[in-house]
């Protein structure tokens, strides 16, 4: 199946787990009306939950619903869904708190029925849970102990609201209510056990063992895994998995990142890693021999998924090199002879990654190499400078328009970089870059 | 482009639940227009009045405890809370004891109500009795 009809045929699945809700209610004996604000506030609420259960299978991470869309585009819809469906709840209650403020009892919870109780806490946890994750860098809240509280904050706000939904008991008592909010809540509940049980299970039985910590520049190093008694991980270069390193797989104490060794090659993998945060501090101590987990692969930011462009042009800055420097090997150790461009944009010349990695490969590919230093060293005969579309015009040839473009750097390089290759008529679908740091 | 793609239909899929929200609720309530109020506000015909006398403070503490047990969700009083099922003549066609029954889902209603319904209102047999008396005055003094 094609990228496009697969990634149709998921949207299909997704619009009917959401709307599933409006359709069985009207099934079965239907109790009368109770006015147009009441029943509309009711339906919010159980298209708000369907959104919300929706919310645990995006993150389940399944690759080959990822895959038509790279798993990054749905974490970000994963966002905007959240916040989506935290209006509709919000709407609910809003609607009855305006219209019908006796119809929510006491606010007390000593006095207040347990159901209405769990309506409102559930609401406040799923605002918790927002906040969190909109804010979590302002508020200073660790990565993996916000994964730990994302998790925890996410099934305690969908149980409660269940409950609430189960003890008011509105619309649910025909036998196809109940299969279908029965059927929902043993899904989500698998898929919680498929996440946090299963696949963890799985990565333990697929170790790979630390063969190479190697220094890199600009504080960065490049980490070799092979596996550990199975064939390893194939991946599209371009891609990336989530690595676990000193934990156990079932501790969700992982982090993402590219790959940065030949696709070519699934019995060594290579992740470049700089440092950057807590974790990314402590690669340099890895000792040879130690175990690692990884999830993977994931990813639609691959050359794979154009074979048959004319040509690619990659634009990179830092380490945000380490997954094109993937690509090129995988192409080079295919043979590739399509013309290629690789602009990299770095603040000095002693801080460029893959430096010689890339003079090597230079000399295997069709690739023209345009450096580009923020502050060069004195005699520097190369780009200064930033990424802009001037220079874009003088390293790229007059056709530039009908080749493929991967970015990957810090985000205003990426958007300013967009935003240049858009004035040069570069078409936006071929455009390709990976939205990173989201929460 | 990817960005916007999840942006808009996330977009999407929130403006399509909300319309077919709306639908639903139509669908539910044909010919009412979204304003309940007004039909809501109006006093019922008051049909079986008799003279008894009725404590305030007791309506009172019937009015609280209706209040607290959120009997709003599924009952409105001169149009507050849920207008599908309206009290405010309710006592003028059941006597106390009917009342007492109706509240608390007493085994005769098993098959007159509808299951759920009368699961829920056999949660309210729990009350304490001197609440539940209370309950009944505060219904019994809506038609006065």
């Amino acid at each position: 199946m094609t990228p496009f009809f697969s990634a149709l045929c998921w949207l299909s699945v997704y619009l009917v787990l959401v709307l599933a809700p409006l359709f069985v209610l009207l099934t079965g004996s239907v109790p009368a009306g109770s006015g147009f604000w009441w029943d509309f506030s009711m339906a919010l609420g159980f298209t708000g939950m369907a959104m919300m259960g929706v919310q645990f299978f995006l993150t389940a991470r399944f690759r080959h619903v990822s895959a038509p869309f790279g798993i990054d585009i749905i974490y970000y819809f994963h966002r905007y869904l959240a916040l989506m469906a935290f209006g509709l709840i919000f709407l609910h209650f809003l609607i009855i708190r305006i219209d019908n403020v006796e119809a929510l009892g006491v606010i007390n919870p000593l006095q207040a029925s347990w159901y209405m109780t769990a309506g409102r806490a559930s609401l406040m946890l799923f605002a918790l849970l927002i906040i969190t994750s909109l804010w979590r860098k302002p508020l200073r809240i660790h990565y993996d102990e916000w994964r730990m509280l994302h998790i925890g904050l996410a099934v305690a706000a969908f149980l409660l609201a269940l409950g609430h939904i189960e003890g008011v008991g509105y619309y649910i008592d025909a036998p196809a209510k109940r299969w279908l909010w029965s059927g929902y809540t043993l899904f989500w509940v698998l898929l919680i056990v498929y996440v946090r049980l299963i696949k963890p299970w799985q990565m333990h039985h697929r170790p790979y063992r630390v063969t190479e910590v190697r220094q890199e520049r600009s504080n960065s190093w490049t980490l070799a895994l092979e596996p550990d008694g199975h064939e390893g991980m194939r991946f599209k270069p371009g891609q990336f998995a989530w690595l676990t390193l000193r934990e156990s797989p079932w501790h969700v104490k992982e982090h993402p990142f590219s790959f940065s060794s030949s696709a070519a090659r699934q019995d060594r993998l290579e992740f470049t890693i700089k440092e950057l945060g807590d974790f990314t501090r402590t690669i340099k101590e890895t000792q040879i021999g130690e175990i690692a987990y990884l999830d993977g692969p994931y990813g639609a930011f691959s050359v794979d998924r154009y074979r048959g462009a004319p040509g690619f042009v990659f634009i990179a800055g830092g380490v945000g090199a380490a997954p094109i420097v993937s690509i090129l090997s995988t192409l080079a150790d295919r043979h590739e002879h399509r013309p290629l461009w690789f602009i990299y944009s770095n603040n000095c010349w002693e801080d460029v990654i893959f430096r010689e990695a890339l003079e090597t490969l230079k000399e295997r590919l069709d690739l023209r190499l345009i450096h580009v230093l923020a502050e060069p060293p004195t005699g520097w005969k190369g780009e200064t400078g930033f990424i802009t579309q001037a220079l874009l015009r003088k390293a790229l040839p007059s056709d530039m328009k009908k080749y493929e473009y991967f970015l990957c750097g810090p985000k205003p390089m990426s958007d300013a970089v967009q935003q240049e290759l858009h004035t040069l008529q570069v078409p936006l679908g071929k455009v390709h870059f990976e939205l990173f740091d989201m929460v | 482009m990817r960005e916007q793609w999840a942006r808009r239909i996330a977009l999407l899929t929130g403006q399509l639940v909300l319309l077919l929200s709306i639908a639903f609720a139509v669908i539910q309530n044909p010919g009412e227009t979204s304003d309940t109020t007004e039909s809501r506000g109006q006093a019922p015909p008051l049909e079986r009045l008799e003279s008894i006398t009725l404590d305030p403070e007791r309506i009172e503490a019937g009015r609280q405890i209706y209040k607290r047990q959120s009997c709003a969700r599924c009952h409105s009083i001169a149009g507050e809370g849920n207008s599908r099922n309206p009290l405010d003549d309710v006592s003028v066609k059941s006597t106390a004891e009917e009342l007492r029954d109706w509240i608390t889902g007493a085994d005769a209603l098993q098959g007159v109500l509808p299951a759920h319904v009368f699961r829920l209102k056999q949660r309210y047999s729990a009350l304490p009795g001197d609440d539940l008396d209370a309950l009944i005055i505060y219904m019994q003094s809506l038609r006065l």
